[in-house]
């Protein structure tokens, strides 16, 4: 079991890592400023600070900023749970949407809203990640066979990422919802998010955000295979189950939220690989700023290039994922 | 190694559900009253109230000052002073903000109606109002719609903060009314608002005297394209129409089916054993053949007495479906002449 003092690696991926934070500052400030109609970044911080224009500050403060936050933690809390799945599947193809865990978060949410007909979204949270984790233990059921190969995990979590996806259209197309805001959530969208949906998901991004990155490390033994990590030590079983209540929990949050929002998961933690290398602990963190800095640009792109009608941001994510991913696999082969 | 991840993984899970719980209990019951009860619903409840509060109201304005309603969702709405930068979210709402002798600053995007509304800002589409859009124009009073926008009230509210928000619309025919008398309080405008109720209630008139001591017919309202269509149930806006008109909805025993409330979906085989003597047809989407041209041209529906006799008729899409305002007034008279053409 390795410690966490710094190694050599992690010292290289400092540059990294404040370059992430740095870039997601400033998107957000951009995203801030961009909108209905431009402000300076003076006019943004005027609004924020002193409140002086008070249509200025209205937009600035519980329109723009709300969202951006969303948005930011949104893309974290998915990024993180792409980089525990992939490093608990060892399946480059780990992403909370592949492996059934965003379907088990819809579905919950989506019978939570349907079932009950006013149901405050305080609770919409809550049944999401309790659907995340009903998804998992499926998962987690299904694959084990005294203990859990990463092929059958993946493989099972595909399966019931394709059940649920199923029900909860089955159970969106029988409601009397409106269509459009049942399509918003299954492309997955931000539209009308504000502070309350900010209080919704900052503490499970800043705990289960802060318990992924303390776990990172059982990642790198576990990277090595089964038999090698029990060798040195670790209870594989465990450590795995403990991993995937994390990311369950990062989810489910981001689902109840922002809807089925595909391709961060899966795509941010290979960019941050290949900044920062293997280890995970530089891994998570990185993937956190960077699906953060994704979602927040995507966000804002969803919502000025056909203002004033809002495209849903996981049409712009996909579009821009989809492309960049191949890019990817291409370029580093 | 151990025993750590375990007591993470717990102290994880308790901190968060902690966190959440005292985070979210901000958010109350208010959807709940809200969305739970449609503007058909309080329609009547509203109208109580409204013609309680007119008197208050006529006093208050025509002083100057504030002016106060109660809109269709029971909200009690308060304007410092009468309003001058309206924005509008909806087609409907627009249409009955002009017709009590209102005027926008601001339209949602299908909003074309009155004439000379489509030169006003954009505020996007009103299903996903652009609440930026709307806040940029700096309104003094925004005008949603009761009936397509009250699942948004939470968001709309939280959005706009401290600018007043009326829900106004209709469901129902009698909705139209309810709606100009809570504009025209709101604007300090009753003269006005009271020549518009008395033209809905005239044409109302007009539509029961022509429907007095006739048969009623059997109506079938039918929306959508030729190959996929849904049927309007009598709590529907078209629906309501025909109730005011005394005919029998072929459809009033089924339930509603379908995403939308107040319609549902009928086989082939339950219309034509229907035996419908109209049929009202909406089309919808793109250009192209009509919803009559459909029916009249599937052989399926020949024997079928509307089509026999020549009563399939095409109706407009945004008087009959897409925006419930004053011109239902004169969609009632035109509908008495599809129903009762006898009476003319």
């Amino acid at each position: 079991m390795a410690t966490s003092r710094p190694s050599p690696r992690m010292i290289r991926a400092a540059p990294a890592l404040s370059g992430a934070a740095l870039l997601l500052v400033l998107a957000m400030l951009l995203a801030v400023s961009v909108g209905a109609f431009l402000l300076t970044p003076s006019e943004v911080l005027r609004g924020l600070i002193e409140r002086g224009d008070p249509v200025t500050a209205r937009i600035v403060h519980d329109l723009r900023l709300p969202r951006v936050m969303i948005a930011a933690l949104v893309g974290a809390n998915l990024a993180i749970a792409g980089a525990l799945l992939q490093g608990i599947t060892r399946n480059p193809l780990g992403d909370p949407h592949l492996l059934g865990f965003s379907a088990g978060a819809g579905l919950f949410a989506v019978i939570a809203i349907d079932v009950l007909p006013a149901t405050p979204t305080a609770i919409v949270t809550p049944a999401a990640f309790v659907g995340s984790l009903v998804s998992a233990a499926v998962v987690y059921a299904l694959a084990w066979r005294s203990g859990i190969t990463p092929v059958r995990f993946a493989l099972a979590g595909v399966a019931v990422a394709a059940l649920f996806t199923a029900l909860s259209t089955a159970v969106l197309a029988t409601s009397d919802r409106f269509t459009q805001s049942v399509l918003a959530f299954l492309a997955g969208g931000l539209y009308g998010s504000g502070w309350d949906e900010v209080q919704h998901i900052w503490p499970y991004t800043l705990i289960a955000g802060a318990g992924a990155i303390v776990m990172a490390d059982n990642l790198n033994v576990l990277a090595l295979g089964d038999d090698v990590a029990r060798s040195l030590g670790m209870r594989v079983e465990r450590v795995r189950l403990g991993l995937v209540v994390v990311a369950a929990l990062l989810t489910g949050s981001a689902v109840a939220v922002a809807g089925l929002l595909a391709f961060i998961g899966l795509m941010v933690p290979h960019v941050a690989r290949l900044a920062v290398g293997g280890d995970y602990r530089a891994v998570v963190p990185l993937s956190a700023l960077l699906g953060a800095l994704l979602l927040v640009l995507a966000d804002t792109l969803a919502r000025v290039v056909i203002a004033p009608v809002e495209i849903p941001v996981g049409i712009v994510t996909a579009v821009l994922g989809a492309p960049a991913l191949l890019l990817l696999i291409r370029t580093r082969t | 190694m151990k025993k750590p991840v375990l007591l993470l993984l717990g102290a994880l899970l308790v901190s968060v559900s902690l966190l959440s719980a005292c985070s979210s209990d901000d958010d109350g019951d208010s959807t709940a009253e809200a969305t739970a009860t449609t503007a058909s619903e309080t329609a009547t409840a509203t109208e109580a109230a409204t013609e309680t509060t007119t008197a208050e109201a006529s006093a208050t304005t025509a002083a100057g000052a504030e002016g106060t309603a109660t809109d269709l969702l029971g909200r009690e709405v308060t304007v410092a002073s009468p309003p001058e930068r309206i924005v509008t979210l909806s087609p409907s709402a627009i249409e009955i903000l002009y017709a009590v002798g209102g005027e926008a600053v601001g339209r949602s995007t299908t909003a074309v109606h009155p004439e000379g509304v489509e030169s006003l800002e954009d505020i996007g589409p009103s299903y996903q109002p652009n609440f930026e859009a709307v806040l940029a124009l700096d309104p003094d009073l925004v005008i949603a719609d009761a009936s397509a926008q009250a699942h948004l009230l939470d968001q709309i509210t939280a959005a706009l903060g401290d600018v007043p928000v009326v829900f106004v619309g209709a469901v129902v025919y009698d909705d139209v009314a309810t709606s100009m008398g809570i504009l025209g309080q709101l604007l300090g405008k009753q003269t006005e608002a009271e020549a518009a109720i008395a033209e809905m209630e005239a044409a109302k008139a007009d539509a029961e005297a022509a429907a007095a001591d006739q048969t009623p017919p059997k109506v079938l309202i039918i929306d959508g394209a030729p190959d996929d269509f849904f049927v309007a149930l009598p709590d529907s806006w078209p629906g309501s129409l025909v109730e005011v008109l005394g005919g029998e909805n072929v459809a009033a025993s089924q339930p509603a089916a379908g995403p939308f409330p107040g319609y549902t979906q009928l086989s082939l085989e339950a219309i034509l054993a229907s035996e419908a003597d109209v049929i009202l047809a909406i089309t919808l989407g793109p250009p192209g053949a009509t919803l009559s041209q459909g029916i009249l041209g599937e052989t399926a529906y020949a024997d079928l007495p509307a089509v026999q006799n020549g009563r399939v008729h095409e109706i407009d899409a945004e008087v009959f479906l897409q925006a419930p305002g004053p011109r239902a007034a004169d969609g009632l008279r035109e509908l008495a002449e599809y129903l009762y053409p006898a009476a003319r």
